[in-house]
């Protein structure tokens, strides 16, 4: 499983690759924009991404802004729905605005901080990313 | 529910009694907090508001993530007033925002 973190929090992006850099290989973006440029990258080089970790309140483009451009993206290279990556939310915005919103954008999972593990592993079975 | 400074068998539950992982999430936290706490105030004197919001809601999450509930709870208060255009609670509070940290340090730091 090839996994990008998009986190701006330090603390945040630690627990998360630490848990999840036993599945794979695990890159780090740090806002929304840096996030769009890793996913053009990756799927450029035949290499997608099989799950996007993406918090919502960054600097500059917020997670709203990055799945909808990161869903267009995978439009233009063909992966329509579910062959595209799976996009799981990581966020301490727990509002219907922001969950809808996240969903109607076609993300695949949504998980409220503080992050819990065995809840982020259970998601990740459920998306059939790992056994 | 009183919040205490440091739930350890909140965040040990969470990370499935992983004491490696609470421990480095927790150094992790302390050593990234003070440039949270500046980027805040910069924020704040800067008349940054939307930047402020965000980095009150960075420190809650953060804060959240190892379980320090009382700095979690005032950076959520700040959080709150600040988008409600209020700076002065948050101004008010920085003090105690970085006492709680220090409670925190203390906490983690005492053998139990």
């Amino acid at each position: 499983m090839k996994t990008l973190i998009v986190e701006d929090d330090f603390t945040s992006r630690v627990l998360l690759q630490e848990i999840l850099c036993h599945y794979g290989p695990c890159h780090i973006a740090v806002n929304g924009k840096e996030a769009v440029e890793a996913v053009k990258v990756a799927i450029e080089a035949g290499e997608p991404y099989d799950l996007i970790c993406l918090d919502i309140m960054m600097p500059g483009m917020d997670g709203h802004e990055a799945l909808q451009k990161i869903r267009e993206i995978e439009e233009r290279h063909g992966f329509f729905s579910k062959r595209g990556a799976k996009i799981v939310m990581v966020t301490a915005l727990h509002n219907i605005k922001n969950i809808s919103l996240a969903y109607k954008n076609l993300c695949d999972a949504y998980i409220i901080k503080p992050l819990d593990k065995n809840k982020l592993l259970d998601e990740l079975k459920k998306l059939r990313l790992i056994a | 529910m009183s919040s205490s400074v440091f739930n350890k068998e909140a965040i040990l539950a969470r990370l499935e009694g992983d004491e490696e992982l609470v421990k480095i999430v927790v150094e992790v936290f302390i050593s990234d907090f003070p440039n949270q706490f500046q980027s805040l105030k910069d924020a704040l004197k800067e008349g940054r508001l939307q930047d402020a919001v965000r980095y009150a809601h960075s420190i809650k999450g953060a804060s959240s993530n190892v379980s320090a509930e009382r700095l979690q709870a005032l950076a959520l208060k700040m959080e709150e007033s600040l988008k409600n255009g209020d700076l002065t609670f948050t101004l008010q509070n920085l003090p105690l925002l970085e006492k709680e940290f220090q409670e925190f340090v203390k906490a983690v730091t005492s053998p139990v």
